[in-house]
Parts: C-alpha cells; sequence; structure tokens
C-alpha cells in the first residue's frame, strides 16, 4: 500500500511537471502570433491605447476587410495587388525550381557523372550562402540587365535561390530510393527518363508535394532581395508591402495586424498540409542522408 | 578488321595495341550523356545567378566603385577597402554582434531546443496538439516575427511591458529595442525565439529514432533520469546537435530581415550585424565597393561554417554506389 503510494505521488509529480512545461512552451510559441491575431480585430484606439488590452473590447472586422478588399491607405496600389503579385512569383517558382531540382536530385543520385561530388559540393555550400552575401552584386546585376524592379528578374532570382536546397532534399530522397523498380520498369522496356517519370516520381509524390511547399514557403516570405529590387508599388510583394507601412510616423499597427493574419495564414494552412512529411524529409535531409 | 569489343576498349594484334574507334563512343555513351541532361538546368541556374554575384562582389570589393559599377574614374585599390576595416567603429560593432549571434545564438537554440525536444518525446494530453503547432515560430515569415516582436517589446503599446508590470518585475515602462544596451540582446532572443523549434524538433526525431532496448536496459541497471540523458541520449544525439549547430550558425550569420524591420542596427549602431550594415552602406551612404568589402568578410564567416557542414555530408556526397 505505502509503496504504490510512493509511486503515485512520483508519478504525479512527474504529469504536473509535464503540465507546467507544455503550458510554459504553449505560451512562448504561440503569444506573439495570438496577440497579433487578436490586435487584427481591435479599431484603432484601442490597438494604440495604454496599457494595452489582450482581448478585444470592441471586436472589429473592419482591418481585415480593409485589408482584403483594398483599403489604400495613402497608397495607389491595394492590398490584393501586393497579394496577387507574392502569390504569383511565389507559385510560379516553387513549381519551376521542383522541376528543375526533381530533374538534378535524381541525375545526382544516379548517374556517375565527371566531377559529380565537386559539383553537388558547390549546390551545397550554395544552399548556404545567398542571402545578404550576395544582395549588393544581385542589385549591379539585375539593373545592368533591365531586370531590376520586375516580378520576372525577381522570379528567377528566387528560382536560383530556391534550385540548390531543394536539389539537396531531393538527392538525398532519391539515394534513399531502391533502384529496384526502375531496375523492372527497364527490364520492361522503359529507357531511364520513362522508367524516372513513370515510376519513381509518382511513388515520390507526397515528398515532391512537401518540396513544393517548402519552396513556397521560402519565396512567399523572402525579402532581402524583394526590397532591393522592387521599386514601383504596383511590383510590390506583400513583406514589401508591410515594411512601408512602417517606414510612417506611426505603425498603422491595426491594418499590419491584419495584413500579417492574412499573409500568414496561406503558410500555416499549406504546412498543416504536409506537414508529417515535411517534418521527416526536412529533419533527415538536415541532419543525415 | 575492327572486331567489336564490349568490355575492354584496346584490341592487341601482335605487339600493337590499337584504340578501337568504339572506345571514344564508349566515351561519350548515352549513359553520360543522360546524366549531364539531368543536371545541367539547375548547374547554370546556380551558377550564373549565384556564383557569379558572389565573385562579382568580391572582385567589387577591390575597386572604389560609390554608387554603381558604370561610373567614371573609378580604379582598382587592391586591398585598401579592406585596411579601412579596422578604423571603422561600425563594422567592428557590426562584426562583433555577428560573431556572437553565431556563436551565442545557436548555443541557447540548442539548449532550448534540447529541453522542447525532451518534452516533445512526453506523451500526454496535449502532446500531439504541441507536436502540430511546435513549428509555428518557424514558419512564420521574418519579416512577420520582426513585426510582432517589435510590436510587444514597445514601450508604451507592448504587451511585454504591461505583462512584467502586472507582475511587479518592473516599475516602469521600458523600450527593450530603443536603448542600447538591451537592443542587441533581444535581437538575439527573437532569434532564437524563431530557431529553437526547428532544433526540438530534430532533437525529438533523433531521441525517437533511439532503439528502446537501450533505454529498458539502463531502467533495469536503475540509472537515474538524468543519468540516462547523459550517458544515452546526448551521445547518439550528439552527431545531429553539431550539424543542427552549424546550420543554425549560418543561419544567423545570414539574417537581415528581422534586424531591419525592429531596430535597423541602432540604436547608435548598437545591433547593428554585417547583413544590416552593408545594406546601409550601399543603398544609404552610397558607398558600393566597400559594402562589398563588408559582404565579402561576412561571406568568410560563412563560408567557414558551410565547409564543416560540408564536411559532415562527406558520406552522403560519395553519389551513387
Amino acid at each position: 500500500m505505502k509503496l504504490t503510494m510512493k509511486l503515485n505521488k512520483g508519478e504525479i509529480s512527474k504529469r504536473v511537471a509535464i503540465y507546467v512545461a507544455s503550458i510554459t512552451a504553449f505560451i512562448v510559441i504561440l503569444f506573439p502570433y495570438i496577440w497579433t491575431v487578436l490586435n487584427s480585430f481591435k479599431n484603432v484606439k484601442e490597438v494604440n491605447s495604454v496599457p494595452p488590452t489582450f482581448f478585444p473590447q470592441e471586436p472589429t472586422l473592419a482591418n481585415l476587410l480593409e485589408i482584403a478588399t483594398g483599403g489604400a491607405l495613402y497608397r495607389t496600389d491595394p492590398w490584393s495587388v501586393y497579394f496577387m503579385n507574392s502569390a504569383i512569383v511565389s507559385s510560379v517558382t516553387s513549381l519551376l525550381a521542383t522541376f528543375i531540382s526533381i530533374f538534378a536530385g535524381y541525375g545526382f543520385s544516379r548517374f556517375r557523372i565527371r566531377g559529380n561530388m565537386f559539383l553537388l559540393i558547390l549546390i551545397l555550400v550554395a544552399m548556404l550562402f545567398p542571402g545578404p552575401v550576395i544582395l549588393i552584386p544581385t542589385f549591379e546585376i539585375m539593373r545592368n540587365i533591365g531586370l531590376a524592379d520586375s516580378l520576372l528578374g525577381l522570379g528567377i532570382l528566387y528560382t536560383a535561390i530556391l534550385t540548390p536546397p531543394l536539389t539537396w532534399l531531393l538527392y538525398i530522397n532519391f539515394k534513399n530510393f531502391p533502384t529496384d523498380f526502375e531496375e523492372a520498369a527497364k527490364v520492361d522496356g522503359c529507357t531511364q527518363l520513362g522508367a524516372f517519370l513513370r515510376v519513381v516520381v509518382p511513388m515520390s509524390r507526397m515528398v515532391i508535394a512537401m518540396i513544393i511547399v517548402f519552396a513556397f514557403l521560402i519565396a512567399w516570405s523572402e525579402f532581402p532581395f524583394a526590397l532591393i529590387l522592387l521599386r514601383s508599388s504596383s511590383n510590390y510583394t506583400v513583406p514589401i508591402g508591410l515594411e512601408t507601412y512602417i517606414s510612417e510616423f506611426t505603425i498603422w499597427w491595426h491594418l499590419l495586424s491584419a495584413a500579417i493574419v492574412l499573409y500568414s495564414i496561406p503558410l500555416i494552412a499549406l504546412f498543416f498540409l504536409v506537414q508529417k512529411t515535411f517534418i521527416k524529409g526536412l529533419t533527415s535531409g538536415m541532419l543525415r542522408g | 578488321m575492327l572486331k567489336l569489343k564490349l568490355k575492354g576498349s584496346t584490341m592487341q594484334k601482335g605487339n600493337k595495341i590499337h584504340l578501337s574507334p568504339f572506345f571514344f563512343l564508349a566515351l561519350i555513351n548515352k549513359r553520360l550523356l543522360s546524366g549531364y541532361f539531368y543536371i545541367i538546368p539547375a548547374i547554370l541556374l546556380v551558377f550564373v545567378l549565384l556564383y557569379f554575384p558572389l565573385f562579382h562582389g568580391i572582385r567589387l570589393s577591390f575597386f572604389n566603385y560609390k554608387v554603381t559599377e558604370l561610373e567614371p574614374g573609378a580604379r582598382f585599390v587592391g586591398f585598401e577597402n579592406y585596411f579601412d576595416l579596422p578604423y571603422d567603429p561600425t563594422f567592428l560593432i557590426a562584426l562583433r554582434n555577428t560573431l556572437l549571434f553565431v556563436a551565442g545564438g545557436p548555443t541557447l537554440s540548442i539548449l532550448g531546443g534540447i529541453l522542447l525536444g525532451i518534452l516533445l518525446t512526453q506523451e500526454f494530453k496535449l502532446s500531439k496538439a504541441l507536436r502540430a503547432i511546435v513549428l509555428i515560430p518557424w514558419i512564420l515569415p521574418d519579416m512577420v516575427v520582426g513585426l510582432q516582436w517589435a510590436w510587444m517589446l514597445q514601450s508604451q503599446y507592448g504587451i511585454v511591458n504591461e505583462i512584467l508590470l502586472n507582475f511587479g518585475l518592473m516599475k516602469e515602462r521600458f523600450g527593450w529595442l530603443a536603448s542600447m544596451e538591451t537592443a542587441a540582446p533581444m535581437l538575439l532572443l527573437i532569434f532564437v525565439w524563431k530557431f529553437f523549434p526547428i532544433v526540438a524538433l530534430m532533437v525529438y526525431s533523433s531521441i525517437i529514432s533511439i532503439p528502446t532496448e537501450i533505454f529498458e536496459a539502463s531502467v533495469v541497471d536503475g540509472a537515474s533520469p538524468l543519468k540516462k540523458f547523459l550517458y544515452i541520449t546526448l551521445p547518439m544525439i550528439r552527431p545531429s546537435l553539431i550539424v543542427v549547430f552549424l546550420l543554425l550558425s549560418v543561419w544567423f550569420a545570414n539574417n537581415f530581415t528581422i534586424v531591419f524591420v525592429t531596430t535597423g542596427g541602432g540604436p547608435a549602431n548598437s545591433s547593428e550585424l554585417l547583413t544590416t550594415y552593408l545594406y546601409k552602406l550601399a543603398f544609404a551612404f552610397f558607398r558600393l565597393s566597400y559594402a562589398a568589402t563588408v559582404s565579402t568578410i561576412n561571406f568568410l564567416i560563412l563560408l567557414a561554417f558551410s565547409l564543416l557542414y560540408v564536411y559532415t555530408f562527406r558520406n552522403v556526397l560519395r553519389g551513387p554506389k
């Protein structure tokens, strides 16, 4: 009797510790986003009140509606233009980069090519450095060839930035993919390309869907290159639209938070769709082969 | 008369060795060609749009361009820009902050990530929900992370001050990002907040891949939870942690957006990173070549971590067996 009591006590304190820790984790992880969502329902007076409120006192949909229906707020182009630009650039580049990377990842994993390893190392390194390091020369080059301030130039650049990480993740995937299926297909008269397109690609469709989402996520979030390349507001992507709102003498936080909510909903929705494959693919691709 | 030999490309006639024409055909065989066909688009894209700008940027750092490389009168100055760096106080602050972020950020993220990762391995009522939402800080764009934290840490309207006041931890409102002492540390914490969930997931996936027999054996031996962690879990996940550390270092050194939207490097350059400083140099101060110099230094820091990262993948890089 005494023994079970003691065990229960230890068991109970462990349970309590886990619950305290998990509630802390929930708060730390979710609090900033929840507060932003709540702020998007507050009116301009309440958002700028001292002390700040947590729950909206008079909830309103006006902010979300103003952003969604194209509130310009002293600007010539409404938010819907920014959202459209972001959607076009992100979806086209993520599909294009995935298409290119599927071939590259497969090529690296199946063929003995001269310089294979060297090229793969260059791809892996290129996965890590693009960002502020090539900001200045990229701006110079894009300006000199007349692609600065155009979504086409931004799209080409995004495709290039996305290709190395996607190639790497797909390389790992195809490397771990058993060759038996392709061999069987080849026995049945398929060429290497045919076996790849008819057998390997369909069988990897979950991974490929995950890769497309991952690419979309990166392109949709990208800010520094859009900042230096896009000048006219009809070309702005959403993060640039958000950035221009801060540079005012006051922060339009009620509208900003509404824009943030609309901006992040597609990402969170897409992420939940492919979460399982996403986490598995990401952790295996980044940590080990 | 040449006879086709499938294996071995040479035929011997007496003492003379003849190279069969098929040998050259074999060199450019279908297999080889198709291999290049698969990878060439990606290679071209990466070389033209990533490696070419990289080397172009390094080249720019040896000239004295101000606004554009088309301007007249610009000349090759050798390492002059590099010799200016040690006398530039802002550069020194930016370098110090970057090194601090590159070393301290991953360390803090890994400590937090291990704790959260262990929590994720526990089974309790909300464990599935926690696993589902844990990546949200990492999924959110840098722009969003920066904006929402800037507003939370704002002195008047920010919720952080309000909470601290209510719990009696503070006497008066404080501008966390507007003070020279706290701006850079606060930024570091925001970065850690964004990145520790992905570490937690990596730790979690490493721990659940450890065979359970090992843990069962240790329970029989009477090991305490702390000992189990120190002598079983930690050695098993150490290879993953090393990779995570390198990856995080690169991410921390590459970050631009969060600093740009929260403090913009201020106040008084106290939270400047190399990335934000090079942006200012090129697009606000119009010192293109000098900006390219700072950029090259940033690249060298990244390169060191990148090469170590590549080295940890040396077995995976072997290609087809």
